[in-house]
């Protein structure tokens, strides 16, 4: 009897051991390693294209898998610059600190620009007092401390309703940007309002309460389209609403920018890395309107492609790793160059 | 082989059994303890390095709470009103049928009807409560909406209104052990004094058990206190002093749940507000226990006064 039991406590053992190998094998996503699976983390702005991305690149490469993941940009560019993850996905360039530490840790990479991204102010659809807002507005309303409660604070002709906002959290990109731009200094925003890095929950607050407002990205907006009313921006050329169009010719400007995906010039000579990143451009290109971006010039396009064969041919070549590690520094130089155009 | 020898063989590996038993049961509660302390130092020992950057005085006086923001403030007084409005709601939602249901279940009804009412309490309390947030978020919500068009798509009331309704089994069982343990004379001689059995109940049993029945309630409340997935779900997140219910708002345990899953690097002011935040939800759900405790474990002393 006492044997018995011992063995089965042998089993149990035996069972918690194997679970923690296959654990330790199958349960961390290693970029690389595997050679089959690719990671993309980064920007929530960027997440509804990555999918997509992902969907037709499963189509055409069934053995490949790809995990999508938003940590928001800056969690991204982190996790890519000490090699966790093959692609990061970023509403923005890199920082110089945050290149300044991917080159400490070796890491070169190419800044691919992939679309461009408008900032969406949302409303309830029932809300037909108001259609358009000014730069200005925009700043009374979200400014630090700022003393807007109803809509009638913000301009006398609009109903004494409270206005209830819905915004992206400090985490996130779109709310570095947006402060950015209208308020002129990063994180700089009143405090009181609904904060999460979740577009959906966005959306649905704004959606919830006919005198709410809130603003996302403008995939963001897209996905949630039925529900949500987007107003027009008047930044001193007459109201603009966010369509493709007026991102792509900047007359939404300052509320547009580009996004770009990062992909590590190592990963490049793995072939479901490289492939991936090809499928990305080819993706954007095509399907960035639909989505809710707007595409960028197909020069762009072409250029990234370039951009990214050479690489590719480079990374492979015999001599390339001693080549790349000579010249480390102006390999990382040279792709925040192109990065930013 | 004899049967001695049998159950002296026998007796050698029950000694052994139980001696191993006994230490497996020492270890469980060595292991159980050594959590406790560790989780009590861990949470005092940040919480004394947060408060050696933000005052006491601060923490408990300013009115807002905005950790993340440019310019931070740590007013620990929304999070606490807003777990206070909460609490307080969900007990005003869940005391009346609670306690009516114990009184129902204890002296009105048959047996079978009893067994039905049970199971469904019984029910309710083992309904995950992440399904009850969305129940508040996708169902409650828009049904207030059409009483009050002006309401948040996160608001208090729909939290108050189904943390109520998870809290209600707590009540129920409890009030009825209350109920219970009151003498069955009393009852007699209520009747034999030509009362009715309604007033029996209403004038005599229920004041007798009113102890209990309160305890029930504080031990109901400090779950809802302590209750975080229908908050963070349905509740909002909007750190500011209000008493208006259709309003969001974020309790101290929505804002460890919110919050946490972001960049807070342990070390920084931040992380260990999610301590300082922590402790003081320990501290009222302590006390509202032991209150709750010591008036439940009173009851049959006083039942029999």
């Amino acid at each position: 009897m006492t044997v018995l039991s011992y063995s089965g406590m042998g089993r149990f053992f035996h069972a918690a051991w194997v679970g923690l190998v296959l654990c330790l094998a199958g349960c961390r996503d290693e970029p690389g390693d595997a050679g089959t699976l690719v990671v993309v983390d980064g920007s929530s702005s960027l997440y509804a294209l990555s999918e997509a991305v992902a969907e037709l690149f499963h189509g055409a490469f069934p053995q490949y898998r790809v995990v999508v993941r938003v940590s928001g940009s800056g969690g991204g560019l982190r996790r890519f610059c000490v090699g966790e993850v093959d692609i990061a996905a970023a509403s923005r360039t890199m920082t110089s600190a945050e290149a300044a530490r991917c080159r400490a840790t070796g890491r070169d990479y190419l800044a691919i620009p992939v679309a461009r991204d408008g900032i969406a102010i949302v409303t309830h659809p029932g809300n037909a007092a108001v259609s358009c807002l000014s730069l200005a507005e925009l700043r009374q309303l979200w400014r630090p401390g700022s003393e807007v409660s109803t809509w009638r604070d913000l301009r006398p002709a609009l109903p004494a309703e409270k206005i209830r906002l819905f915004g992206p959290g400090t985490d996130s990109g779109t709310h570095d940007y947006f402060t950015t731009v209208v308020m002129g200094r990063p994180g700089a925003s009143r405090a009181d309002h609904y904060q999460t890095e979740d577009d959906h929950l966005i959306a649905r607050g704004v959606a919830g309460n006919r005198w709410a407002l809130g603003y996302v990205g403008s995939a963001g907006y897209a996905a949630n389209r039925d529900r949500l009313r987007v107003l027009a921006i008047d930044t001193g050329f007459g109201c603009v609403r966010p369509t493709p169009t007026a991102l792509g010719d900047g007359s939404y400007s300052p509320l547009t920018r580009d996004l770009y995906i990062y992909v590590g010039r190592v990963s490049i000579r793995h072939d479901h890395v490289y492939n991936f990143a090809v499928q990305y451009v080819a993706t954007s290109e095509v399907l960035a309107e639909e989505i809710g971006y707007a595409p960028l010039p197909a020069a762009a396009y072409a250029r990234s492609r370039v951009l990214l064969a050479g690489a590719r041919q480079a990374a492979s070549t015999p001599r390339a790793d001693a080549e790349r590690s000579g010249s480390r520094r102006a390999a990382g130089d040279g792709a925040e160059r192109s990065g930013s155009r | 082989m004899t049967v001695a020898e049998l159950s002296g063989a026998g007796t050698a590996s029950r000694a052994l059994a139980e001696r191993f038993a006994g230490r497996a049961f020492l270890a469980c509660a060595i292991v159980a303890t050594a959590t406790a302390i560790a989780v009590v130092g861990v949470l005092g020992f940040e919480t004394v390095l947060f408060f050696t950057e933000v005052s006491p005085a601060r923490f408990f006086s300013e009115v807002a709470w905005t950790p993340f923001s440019e310019d931070p403030r740590f007013g620990v007084l929304p999070l606490l009103a807003a777990t206070a409005q909460i609490t307080v709601g969900a007990a005003v939602f869940a005391v009346l049928p609670g306690v009516m249901t114990a009184v129902y279940l204890q002296h009105y009804a048959d047996a079978r009807s009893a067994r039905v009412v049970g199971t469904a309490t019984s029910l309710l309390a083992g309904v995950p409560t992440v399904v009850y947030g969305y129940v508040a978020l996708n169902f409650v919500t828009p049904a207030l909406s059409n009483l009050w068009p002006e309401i948040e798509a996160f608001n208090g009331l729909s939290a108050c209104l189904v943390v109520g309704l998870m809290i209600l089994p707590t009540v129920v069982v409890l009030s009825r052990d209350a109920l219970e343990s009151v003498p069955a004379s009393l009852m007699e001689a209520g009747l034999a004094l030509g009362a009715t059995r309604d007033r029996v109940v209403v004038r005599v049993l229920i004041p007798a058990a009113s102890r209990g029945i309160v305890g029930s309630v504080v031990l109901a409340m400090a779950r809802a206190a302590g209750e975080t997935m229908i908050v963070t779900l349905a509740a909002g997140n909007q750190a500011r002093l209000t008493w208006n219910p259709l309003e969001g708002l974020r309790t101290l345990t929505a804002f460890i749940a919110q919050s946490s899953l972001g960049d807070a690097p342990s070390g920084t002011l931040n992380y260990r507000a999610f301590f300082a935040v922590g402790a003081v939800l320990f501290v009222v759900t302590y006390v509202m226990y032991a209150v709750g405790r010591r008036l439940l474990s009173r009851r049959s002393r006083d039942g029999a006064r």
